[in-house]
């Protein structure tokens, strides 16, 4: 069979090429071939009147083909064919299908086509129907290659179609007898396997090109899918053989059919989502559609949508008709308002208030439960979370539709209407990840409809809350009950964070849910060592970040929880305690969003509570760097955490601008004195605690504690000179700290912190700083290792180029008139041009584009640099060009503005440096000519970058473009 | 927005609907009428199974050009994002998304996520975005590491 086929398939290559000449028509006339099957029927017709040396005999073959080739065949002829043999009609359908399959699969290489489409239509398309019908029609049985062969025939149709007006091709009879046979299928005949096959071929085309088939065809579909005919003209009957085969697969559990069925009808309903808009909804009229059948139709739909099976494990219909309900809802709320009819808006809202009422129960977790006791496969509970989620973001498309009022409100109305022990949690949880979805997007500070809404609730907050609590009970090895405890406390506590803008009206109802996230939080504190470690890991997770949020939105109403938010940290800051870092710095941040709110009072409160927290962390770290072993991995974790924590208490605690409470604002300058004066050594504790952890080489080298230790000191550095801040410190203390570190630090891993440290400094400081003090910082923190550590590092490089980069942009000043600006700066800068890391590049090329391009300049700056640059500037095209031929293409774009800044500044200076070094870097005369002269007259970046690309590809021997 | 572009955004919509792996979510984000905006999606990435990424499910944006499918979306996550191809403002460095890379017209959405999933634990050094996390990643993987499990944590699900 395979020499046969690909006798076949060689053929298939005969036909296209002999129909498609470069012209579009063949040079010879004799040249053609309309019908390969008329062929194969005339050749194999005289299989029996000749001898098998003739048919060995070459000339006598040739002599057939050459009558055979274009000799036409009658349609009786073409039956008698294929009812002769059953091994011919399926060579004769197996050749049609390789021919299509080919022409599809070399369209897609070669999109020039268009006589063979001519000729397959006027003769190939003919032959095949009337094979491909017979063979539906003749009742004995179809074979797998019939299939094969329609599939292929709709695929390459479906394709031609797009191409060519001659791809158009009617396939409504053969999709008739389709049908046809589709129905006559019966457990008792053929056990459906007729009905699965054809079902399989409609399922494609309404998945992939569905209006191939026509009006007519899909209304019968629709008679037989749904046992409604909108325009009364089907036969509905037919759908009993529906109910049947369903009623088949149900009971053989033939899940994956049932999957696939239901994929196949949600398909051929999408198709029509627009049309059944219209007809419920709109004043748009029509002759053959009437309302009441069209809501008919809507019920059978719903109905489709509510098996009381459980999905994805009993039934996939309501999984795959969320997308039909999706589509429905944006096809009503896409409408014109003007067109939706008078009973309308009505009908919308009631259709899709059932919806509601049939996929809330879908998706309870109980579903999940069942799934997960069920089977240990994870594909299906996979499915069902999925399902779960389009089911929220159809309740975000449906909000559009029936509003706060009958959705929003509606959800809130009945999360809150139970109590006691009438309470469905599974119930409360599916509502709760819907109202979730739609307040996420919800600022409720600013909703105060929502806000009186959930206020009149009584119960609503107690059952989200023991929505959490059953989440947080025990649910001890049981993977099942842990999984499903997990959702629980996902769902409630996002939602609580959700409801934070609202909880802050609301005092009583924040502590409740406060009160329970603590009482959470210290479960999977005490129960973290019992085997589960990721499953505490995640409710820790969940907790904390609902804690955060409500700490951020609630601040000044949370401010009573201080001090249970100070021992929680007592606790959970132990060394021993089973808390992750994450846990333990987004608590420090929650109690900072507290502490920072305690300015309403007198700001020496602030800083008590400040100081109280920076006294806990001390605590903790001196009592492990007091022990008298090495450190271990561990511990040094700790004391990096405990450090951390330091700095997100800073971040907490930095001044935002939003901040509009009038009494903060009347507060600043009382607290802008006390911090100025810091009467409680705060900052003086926490430089010496850094000092003091730093003093151990294990740590000073160790970049993870330079890099937290040099966020501390410069929390401060970019707020302005007026804002009150506990982390201020002086140019003074930041230098001292940073001179007094650096020669202990592991400079390859460590400068560019410092380095990055100081560049703020001076940012903040530039006014104050002196010329002697940058040359001092300059020499001391990058002069004295350059020889021997920074030259060798490109990372390091790059550093000091950044450092620079920032000057220049800050106050260029300080680095031109440096006393190193030109005896090292501008030397050893240069020769950084041949660099070849990328991100040195980056920062080198920034460096001489800013020398000669700088907004920032005072005249004598200008003046000074252009002289500057006057002087070195052939070493310097040279050291840029030669690192630009020998870079990386990606690299290329990082040239472009510093040389549209040379061609800029020193137009006819770089004309003449380009043409004396672009020969000693590479031969290429014409291509060197070509650069200069492009370089001078290309205006704009892209084009530059072009010119650059075109040189680079040239000089390298590279094709160009 | 042309009619190819509203077209072939259609299409990716009902595709993904339909079909999409398991644990990802995408779906356009919405105007302050509820209308829908097929031009910007929100979606999110699941940390592979079994990778430093796992449990963590991280939020992007995918910004589709006018000109789409001509031109690839911009795919963002948060601005920060640790990682050595995610550039400072959150741009995704990946050679299907560049223009003048690998992209192509076909290239679907679901390849888009999967792309960017891939590229979470098999970053590109030679494609380097950010310092930070390039850096670490070449030269001091512990610290890499602590970083990105720390941000894993952050983007639980």
């Amino acid at each position: 069979m395979p020499t046969i086929r690909k006798l076949m398939s060689n053929s298939s290559l005969i036909f296209m090429n002999l129909n498609e000449s470069q012209n579009g028509n063949t040079s010879d006339e004799d040249l053609h071939w309309n019908n390969p099957i008329n062929t194969f029927i005339q050749m194999f017709s005289h299989r029996s009147s000749m001898s098998l040396e003739q048919w060995s005999d070459t000339t006598h073959v040739n002599q057939l083909i050459d009558g055979a080739a274009n000799s036409p065949v009658s349609y009786e002829h073409l039956i008698h064919f294929v009812q002769s043999s059953k091994l011919l009609n399926n060579l004769l359908l197996m050749f049609t299908e390789i021919i299509v399959e080919d022409l599809t699969k070399y369209q897609l290489k070669k999109n020039r086509r268009t006589k063979v489409y001519d000729v397959v239509h006027e003769h190939l398309y003919i032959s095949t129907m009337a094979l491909i019908n017979a063979n539906l029609t003749m009742k004995n049985g179809a074979d797998d290659v019939l299939y094969s062969c329609i599939t292929a025939w709709i695929n390459y149709i479906s394709m031609a179609r797009n191409m060519s007006p001659h791809g158009r091709m009617n396939l409504s009879e053969m999709f008739g007898n389709l049908i046809e046979l589709m129905c006559e299928s019966r457990e008792e005949t053929d056990n459906f396997v007729s009905g699965e096959r054809v079902l399989g071929i409609l399922a494609n085309v309404f998945s992939n090109d569905p209006t191939l088939m026509d009006y007519e065809l899909r209304e019968k579909i629709e008679a037989i899918f749904v046992g409604v005919s909108r325009s009364g003209k089907a036969d509905t009957s037919k759908h009993q053989w529906m109910l049947q085969y369903m009623n088949h697969l149900v009971t053989h559990d033939m899940n994956d059919e049932l999957k696939e069925l239901a994929v196949c009808m949600v398909d051929f309903l999408q198709i029509n989502t627009l049309d059944l808009s219209n007809k419920l909804f709109t004043n748009i009229s029509s002759t053959e559609i009437n309302q009441e059948t069209s809501q008919q139709y809507v019920k059978v739909l719903l109905q489709m949508s509510n098996f009381p099976l459980t999905p994805i494990l009993e039934e996939f219909f309501s999984a795959r008709m969320v997308d039909f309900w999706l589509d429905l809802a944006d096809a009503y709320t896409n409408l014109v308002p003007t067109t939706i009819s008078e009973q309308g808006s009505d009908l919308a809202i009631g259709i899709f208030q059932q919806v509601l009422g049939i996929y809330l129960p879908k998706i309870s977790l109980m579903n999940k439960q069942k799934l997960m006791e069920h089977d240990s496969d994870e594909a299906p509970v996979h499915e069902f979370d999925d399902f779960r989620t389009a089911v929220t973001d159809f309740i975000e498309s449906l909000w559009s539709i029936l509003g706060n009022d009958k959705l929003t409100n509606v959800l809130i109305a009945n999360i809150g209407s139970s109590s006691g022990s009438d309470v469905d949690i599974f119930g409360i949880e599916a509502m709760s990840l819907l109202l979730n979805t739609l307040l996420t997007d919800m600022t409720l500070s600013e909703s105060p409809w929502i806000c009186d809404i959930l206020e009149s609730s009584e119960n609503i907050i107690k059952n989200i809350v023991l929505l959490l609590e059953t989440g947080y009970a025990d649910a001890g090895n049981n993977s099942v009950e842990k999984a499903i405890k997990l959702d629980f406390v996902r769902t409630s506590s996002s939602l609580i964070g959700s409801l934070a803008g609202y909880l802050k009206q609301s005092p009583a109802r924040l502590s409740t849910c406060v009160d329970v996230l603590f009482k959470g939080l210290e479960n999977c504190t005490i129960n973290s060592n019992d085997g589960n470690g990721d499953y505490h890991d995640k409710l820790e997770a969940l907790t904390i970040k609902a804690i955060s949020i409500l700490c951020d939105t609630c601040r000044s109403e949370l401010s009573s929880y201080l001090l249970q938010l100070f021992n929680v940290l007592n606790t959970i800051l132990i060394p021993g305690s089973n808390v992750s870092s994450f846990t333990r710095e987004k608590l420090v941040r929650s109690l900072g969003f507290l502490i920072e709110s305690k300015v309403e009072s007198r700001p020496e409160e602030q800083g008590t509570y400040v100081s109280q927290a920076i006294d806990i962390f001390n605590n903790f770290i001196q009592q492990v760097i007091s022990m008298p072993n090495e450190q271990t991995q561990e511990q040094r974790n700790y004391i990096h955490c405990l450090l951390t924590c330091i700095s997100e208490l800073g971040s907490a605690l930095l001044p935002s601008d939003e901040s509009d409470n009038s009494l903060v604002l009347q507060k600043l300058p009382e607290l802008r004195d006390f911090w100025q004066r810091d009467p409680l050594q705060v900052r003086a504790k926490i430089l010496n605690l850094l000092l003091q952890v730093l003093n151990n080489p294990v740590y000073s080298r160790d970049s993870g504690f330079v890099e937290v230790s040099c966020l501390i000191v410069g929390k401060g550095l970019k707020l302005a000179d007026d804002e009150p801040f506990f982390l201020k410190y002086s140019m003074a203390e930041i230098l001292n700290f940073v001179l007094d570190q650096i020669p202990k630090a592991d400079l390859p891993s460590s400068l560019p912190f410092y380095s990055y440290l100081l560049e703020n400094l001076v940012n903040q400081y530039k006014d104050r700083l002196t010329q002697q003090e940058f040359d001092y910082i300059f020499d001391n923190v990058f002069l004295k290792y350059y020889e021997g550590v920074i030259t060798n590092d490109p990372d390091l490089q790059q550093t000091i180029i950044n450092f620079v980069n920032t000057i220049l942009d800050s106050k260029p000043s300080f680095a031109i008139y440096s006393s190193y600006w030109e005896s090292f700066v501008l030397i050893e800068f240069a020769k950084l041009l041949s660099t070849r890391e990328k991100f040195t590049i980056v920062a080198i090329t920034k460096f001489w584009t800013k020398v000669m391009n700088n907004k920032k300049y005072t005249e004598a700056d200008l003046a000074t640099t252009r002289h500057q640059i006057n002087s070195i500037g052939q070493q310097l095209i040279y050291q840029t060009m030669f690192g630009l031929y020998h870079t990386q293409r990606s690299d290329l774009n990082s040239y472009t503005d510093l040389l549209r800044a040379f061609v800029a500044k020193f137009p006819m200076q770089t004309k003449n440096w380009l043409t004396i070094v672009l020969p000693q870097i590479c031969s290429n005369n014409s291509a060197h000519e070509r650069f200069i002269n492009k370089l001078q007259i290309t205006r704009g970046n892209r084009a530059a970058a072009n010119v650059i690309l075109e040189w680079w590809l040239e000089c390298n021997q590279l094709p160009t473009l | 927005m042309s009619s190819l572009c509203l077209q072939r955004l259609q299409e990716e919509r009902k595709k993904w609907r339909k079909d999409h792996p398991f644990g990802f979510f995408a779906k356009p984000t919405r105007n302050a009428d509820g209308t829908m905006n097929l031009q910007k999606w929100e979606a999110g990435i699941p940390g592979r199974e079994g990778t430093l990424w796992d449990h963590g499910v991280y939020p992007i944006s995918i910004e589709y050009p006018d000109e789409y499918p001509s031109k690839p979306p911009k795919v963002r996550f948060p601005a920060g994002f640790y990682h050595p191809n995610i550039y400072p403002s959150g741009t995704v460095c990946l050679s299907i998304l560049n223009e003048d890379q690998d992209w192509r017209p076909a290239i679907t959405l679901k390849q888009i996520v999967i792309g960017v999933q891939d590229l979470l634990d098999t970053p590109n050094p030679n494609s380097p975005a950010q310092e930070p996390a390039w850096k670490a990643f070449q030269r001091n993987r512990v610290e890499y590491e602590k970083k990105v499990a720390a941000q894993a944590k952050q983007y639980t699900k």
